[in-house]
């Protein structure tokens, strides 16, 4: 069950949003999508899905052309599950009903699939809500109805649409967890388009940065932050800071600031403290550097310190 | 994150500020509301009260036509559901002027008046008619309950079709369905399992609708009924008031009248409970997607050819040409109907309906502007609201009677009559457009102005009028068209001296005089068309709910 895509093109209205653009996804592998709003990330998500059609190229679900060369396989026969933004939960339905619907669809009896989705929302943790409609959960209850439709049919390709972009703080937290899980026990190919580089880097297998319709850099999430392939990845990726020479700083990469001793002299422009230790800005001669230190704020704005660059990136 | 409560303080200002702007607006329009709805429509209902036993012998006299008006209404209603569904279907995906011209071209029958249209249909379809001429089809029944029901279906399906339009136009209609079509749904399964049970509020707001302006009608059944003594209430009532004046035929108008209240009640009633139902949320914008049948372009091109084109064309050939009877060819064309259309007292007729569709633009706009003001400060401006609602959903034919019986004495016949008889009916038509404009406009929006050193006019001027300037243009635009070619309360209302120009299509067309109608017929839907283009171009298609 692997997803691949080459030299991809799709047309939005007037505009080329993607252009050649080549993407393999392994069974049970998920790929992050990470790019800013028009990056392409939806428009690729709504091609690999079938809502849009391609203007060249090929898709390939398990090495069967799906869409390319004259072939068009339709949404419904791509044997796919979307995860959707807005939920896209039908009104008209209760839960059950829902997350039975692509199994009684393709023509499973009603009872069966009725079981087959209480089981599926016992799993994602809504036991005895079957007969809830949409607009009597919660939106955390109702994106995992939306996880449980997408997988009770067992789809080769999981696409995920920002899942978590319409979830408060905790369920943002929970949410991409339970969906890595339940791709890991499908073995299906999954693609995970989000704009927020956190999430993309704690779900990815690989992360694929997205921007102007081109993949800048497609690399496992470690490598994508501390070896950022250009500029753009690295801002994508922030946070940052740049030193005179070119070479990029992640704020852990800077050692604990102190009055005395070597390094680099700087001065305190702003200390904010973000719970897990302090974000300091720095003013030094190589330019303004981002330092992430353990613990509470020991200097404010103006003080001059010293700080070890322990670790830099140079960009190509 | 809860932000604090509003300070008091604010609160306090506020309605210190407000208490006597407030008493200066809610009088006058309460008493504007009393004189010109709440007590024609309670006269009405009085009489009716206090003389049971004339009422009663009315409504045993009008049984044939209430049955025909059921009968036209059961007929017709789900003929332009199905017609307003298809069209809405076909034309959801089209784009760009192609899609405009096409959504503008099914909307025709709504910005026609409908007894130009079924004039038209009949110059099209009837005996020596341009179908007759070119190949010898004639529409058999026309003049009668085929031709009503037919025509009235037509002119009915831009109701269905402009709410399953918005439905469908709502971002998240499209979402849902992907959901479906991504689950596996086949797009026979997503239709039925998905968009039809989303387009069920929808389709309910269009039914009501069609099945109100079906019962309400005058001008179609005057033209395609009357003639062969098909006869519906609201002609029925036009037939008691115009060619009989006995006391016995008003008291069988009043009866008739309140039947066709009782009649259109359920339905304004069901249409104000789904006007309270919660939308669905928008969703995000809609992609160009695959899926249009490339014959559905070319079936709704031919629909709005039957139904609008051709009967369009035919009138204006009639028009043009010398003598009724000839070939409708160039060498047979003059402009001697048209002369005939705008002199002597078709010209008087055309400027009476001019003044009164600019006076009834004006007023409305003022009283429809104050009761959306009031109606979202206070519990008796909703009263209001309500109130001045009726006359809308009430038929013409109801709103002439009640004015009768309230003002006739001082102003018989007079152009004044229709005027208010027309602020009453048109005034809920120029609120709703302020309202919802109203509704739309944050307060913060002047308090941001305010804030940045904007003195209260200034503020007002820049950071609200803007927003609503678009809302008065269409109200007025709206009641304009609307006053314009009204015919049903004109017809019942008009005296010697205040013939409109749509009683004088009317007239006309009852003469046999076939030429000078068609040029009036032509001048009429032209000058109605021109008026209603910028609203329909505008984003405001929605809002059209008008009924003649």
């Amino acid at each position: 069950m692997s997803l691949e895509c080459r030299g991809l093109a799709v047309r939005v209205g007037e505009r080329l949003v993607l252009e050649r653009l080549d993407l393999a996804v392994a069974p049970g592998e998920m790929v992050a999508l990470l790019g800013a709003s028009g990056a392409g990330k939806s428009t690729l998500l709504n091609a690999l899905a079938g809502f849009l059609p391609v203007e060249a190229g090929e898709i390939l679900c398990d090495g069967r052309l799906v869409a390319g060369d004259g072939v068009w396989v339709p949404p419904e026969r791509r044997r796919i599950g979307v995860v959707f933004q807005d939920y896209a939960l039908w009104p008209h339905m209760g839960a059950r009903q829902i997350v039975a619907y692509p199994l009684t669809v393709r023509g499973t009896a009603r009872p069966e699939a009725y079981s087959r989705a209480d089981a599926w929302l016992e799993r994602v943790g809504l036991a005895g809500l079957g007969d809830r409609r949409p607009d009597q959960l919660s939106g955390g209850q109702q994106q995992r109805v939306g996880l449980a439709r997408a997988l009770i049919a067992e789809p080769r390709v999981l696409l995920c649409d920002e899942p978590t972009a319409n979830l408060d703080a905790q369920l943002r937290g929970e949410l991409p967890g339970q969906i890595l899980a339940e791709l890991r026990r499908s073995g299906a190919a999954g693609v995970y388009v989000t704009h927020d580089p956190g999430e993309a880097f704690s779900v990815g297998d690989r992360v694929a940065v997205l921007e102007g319709g081109h993949i800048l850099q497609i690399a496992p999430p470690a490598e994508v932050y501390a070896r950022p392939a250009s500029h753009a990845v690295a801002v994508l990726t922030c946070p940052d800071s740049f030193l005179a020479d070119g070479r990029m700083v992640r704020p852990e990469w800077v050692a604990g600031a102190a009055v005395d001793g070597d390094g680099l002299a700087a001065t305190v422009a702003d200390a904010r403290f973000t719970g897990d230790g302090t974000l300091y800005s720095l003013d030094t001669d190589q330019g303004r550097l981002l330092a992430h230190v353990a613990g509470e704020p020991r200097w404010s704005a103006g003080a001059a310190v010293r700080c070890m660059i322990e670790r830099a990136w140079r960009l190509a | 994150m809860v932000a604090p409560p509003p300070a008091p303080l604010r609160r306090r200002v506020r309605t210190a500020g407000r208490g006597w702007v407030w008493a200066a607006a809610l009088l006058p329009t309460a008493a504007v509301t009393a004189v010109v709805v709440a007590f024609p429509l309670a006269r009405l209902v009085w009489a009716a009260l206090l003389a049971p036993a004339a009422s009663l012998a009315g409504i045993a006299a009008s049984l044939p036509p209430l049955l025909h008006t059921v009968a036209v209404v059961a007929v017709s209603t789900p003929l332009a559901l199905a017609l307003g569904l298809g069209l809405a279907l076909v034309c959801r995906h089209r784009t760009g002027a192609a899609g405009a011209a096409m959504r503008l071209g099914v909307l025709l029958p709504l910005l026609v008046p409908p007894f130009v249209s079924a004039f038209a249909w009949v110059q099209a379809y009837g005996a020596a008619g341009l179908t007759d001429h070119v190949a010898h089809l004639v529409l058999p029944g026309l003049f009668g309950p085929v031709g009503v029901v037919l025509l009235l279906a037509v002119n009915a399906a831009p109701f269905p079709f402009a709410t399953v339009s918005a439905a469908l136009a709502a971002g998240r209609t499209r979402r849902l369905e992907e959901a479906a079509q991504a689950s596996g749904a086949t797009p026979l399964q997503v239709f039925t399992t998905v968009t039809l049970p989303l387009l069920r509020p929808a389709l309910a707001a269009g039914a009501v609708l069609a099945a109100v302006g079906a019962a309400s009608d005058f001008g179609i059944p005057a033209v395609l009924g009357m003639p062969g003594g098909f006869t519906t209430l609201t002609t029925a009532i036009y037939a008691d008031l115009s060619f009989s004046a006995t006391s016995g035929s008003f008291s069988a108008a009043i009866a008739q009248a309140l039947l066709l209240c009782l009649l259109v009640a359920p339905a304004v009633s069901a249409l104000g409970r789904l006007a309270d139902a919660p939308a669905a949320p928008d969703g995000g914008a809609v992609a160009l997607r695959r899926g249009r049948a490339p014959w559905g372009a070319a079936l709704v091109w031919v629909y709005i050819a039957v139904a609008s084109g051709l009967p369009l064309l035919a009138t204006l050939l009639v028009a043009l040409t010398r003598a009724y009877g000839l070939a409708p060819v160039p060498a047979n064309w003059s402009a001697a109907h048209f002369q005939a259309a705008v002199t002597g007292d078709n010209l008087l007729a055309l400027g009476h309906s001019v003044g009164l569709a600019l006076a009834a633009a004006l007023a409305c706009c003022v009283l429809g502007a104050a009761v959306a003001v009031l109606a979202r400060s206070s519990r008796a401006g909703r009263v209001l609201q309500a109130v001045v609602a009726l006359p809308f959903a009430l038929p013409g034919s109801v709103i002439a009677i009640a004015a009768i019986l309230a003002w006739n004495r001082p102003l018989h016949g007079t152009l004044t009559l229709i005027g208010l008889a027309y602020a009453a009916r048109f005034w809920t038509l120029a609120e709703r457009p302020i309202g919802a404009a109203l509704g739309g406009l944050s307060p913060s929006r002047l308090r941001a102005a305010r804030a940045a050193g904007a003195g209260p006019f200034a503020a007002w001027r820049t950071a609200w009028w803007p927003a609503l300037a678009p809302a008065f243009a269409a109200a007025g635009l709206l009641t304009f068209v609307q006053a314009f070619h009204e015919l049903t309360i004109s017809s019942l209302l008009y005296g010697p001296g205040s013939t409109t120009i749509a009683v004088a299509v009317l007239s006309a067309e009852q003469a046999g005089d076939v030429g000078t109608t068609a040029a009036l017929a032509v001048l009429l839907a032209v000058i109605s068309l021109a008026a209603a283009i910028p609203l329909v171009g505008g984003r405001r298609a929605s809002a059209w709910t008008g009924m003649s």
